[in-house]
């Protein structure tokens, strides 16, 4: 595509006409995740262990469940979202879930929205300390138990608390 | 410098009388060439089955505020 | 997939001059990077110094997990497309743009147009945001990009957009948009339209 106003005649405008603001659309501070814009390949080309985190994410997710002695299907219901996709949250490797079931989760459960928009791959980051430390998480977590043993909820616990406090790193 | 985002690239359409007289009628109804009909037809498609596969309902509904919406393509 | 466009100008507003910019066709990480490290941070500073009465979006919360899940659809269809523009490799504004909406003009009712649904430029560049705006026209590189797509697409220069409160001047006066008033569908935002005459008084 060519732009069909010449360089010049663009140069002039701007340099003529008021000075106002431009916005369109919703304010784009309100946003969480601009990632959701982009195509699903191009979100994980920005963040090559998308993966592992997803699996933490989903590990986490599992855990606080099992800690508030909830199934499934209760979870889903006290946080009104999708049954399903509380399933693939759990049960699928990969899978991103949607904002608003994030935010539902993080509010419900009581952990840092940010960071799992982070960890559940909604958000793009390039926090290798996170990513780091969700890895070992997803590694030690397992779901053989119903009721979370000590060491699960030691595990747990631990990440929960190194998530509320971890700065976020920028590059 | 201009750089085109993609090749394009040539299909031939086996299409009836019938079907070719409305592509040509919605050509003129929308002012656009007749492959860009079929371009919109296709977004749109595209655009439907994606909402579907996620779970959304596609509806008609009457302007009078009245009648019940007409569930779309299920 | 990202492709230049071209290459333009940006006045700074600080130096007074013009500098050389980058219009692309599509986004990349990078883009979203930008938006992540370095717009939110000045956009989350600039809200929690705003007075409640300034936050007036904050009314438009429950649209927003709407807006997240139609925004969730765009980078994977044919429909929309994406806009950037940047300074030495900077993101300085992002556009997103819907082909399948229509004309609700009288007289070109059906008439298909560019809608555009999302128009930002970044923080430092806004009044609203900052005491001292850095770049001016990126509204302007952004809305041409709009135009010249419609006029691609056969849609004869035809745009459509609801806009923020604060840039309503900007799309009625500068633009000479029609202003269809407050849309309740749209947290009655206002509705503007561009019709082909008036794209073709643009683009001279």
């Amino acid at each position: 595509m060519n732009l069909q106003i010449s360089r010049e005649r663009l140069r002039e405008r701007i340099l003529k006409e008021p000075d106002y603001e431009v916005e369109a659309g919703l304010p784009i501070r309100d946003f969480e995740v601009l990632s959701i814009f982009v195509p699903n390949d191009l979100a994980s080309i920005g963040n090559a262990n998308v993966r592992e985190m997803s699996l933490a994410f989903g590990s986490l997710i599992r855990l606080s469940r099992r800690r508030e002695r909830l199934s499934v299907e209760q979870l889903a219901d006290k946080a009104r979202i999708d049954l399903v996709e509380l399933l693939a949250i759990e049960q699928e490797h990969g899978y991103i879930p949607k904002p608003r079931t994030i935010h539902q989760l993080a509010t419900f459960l009581k952990l840092p929205e940010q960071k799992l928009m982070k960890l559940s791959g909604a958000t793009i980051t390039r926090d290798q300390q996170l990513q780091t430390a969700a890895v070992h998480f997803a590694a030690k977590s397992n779901s053989a138990l119903t009721k979370l043993s000590r060491q699960e909820e030691e595990l747990l616990n631990d990440f929960v608390k190194y998530l509320s406090e971890h700065e976020d790193q920028k590059h | 410098m201009e750089l085109t985002a993609q090749t394009r690239k040539t299909m031939t359409l086996n299409l009836t009388e019938t079907e070719m007289g409305t592509l040509d009628d919605l050509s003129a109804r929308k002012d656009i060439s007749k492959t860009a009909v079929l371009r919109q037809a296709l977004r749109l498609y595209q655009m439907i089955e994606e909402r579907l596969a996620r779970g959304e309902k596609l509806y008609f509904e009457q302007d009078n505020g009245k009648d019940k919406a007409e569930l779309m393509m299920l | 997939m990202k492709t230049l466009i071209g290459t333009f100008d940006l006045l700074n507003r600080l130096t007074g001059k013009f500098e050389d910019a980058q219009l692309y066709r599509g986004l990349d990480a990078k883009n979203l990077g930008d938006f992540e490290e370095k717009w939110r941070p000045l956009f989350e500073e600039r809200r929690r110094r705003a007075r409640p009465e300034e936050l007036l979006e904050a009314n438009l919360q429950d649209a927003h997990w709407d807006w997240t899940r139609k925004a969730a659809l765009w980078g994977n269809l044919l429909a929309y497309e994406a806009f950037s523009v940047e300074v030495e490799a900077l993101t300085q504004g992002l556009m997103y743009v819907n082909k399948t909406r229509l004309s609700r003009v009288a007289g070109q009712q059906g008439a298909p147009l560019i809608y555009v649904e999302l128009l930002a430029t970044a923080p430092w560049n806004r009044h609203g945001i900052t005491e001292k705006p850095k770049y001016k026209g990126v509204g302007q590189i952004l809305t041409q990009a709009a135009i010249s797509l419609s006029i691609e697409e056969e849609f004869k220069g035809r745009v459509g957009l609801h806009s923020l409160p604060q840039s309503e001047s900007w799309y009625r006066e500068v633009l000479g948009m029609i202003d269809l008033g407050p849309d309740p569908h749209y947290q009655n935002l206002k509705y503007f339209e561009m019709t082909a005459e008036q794209a073709e008084r643009l683009i001279k």
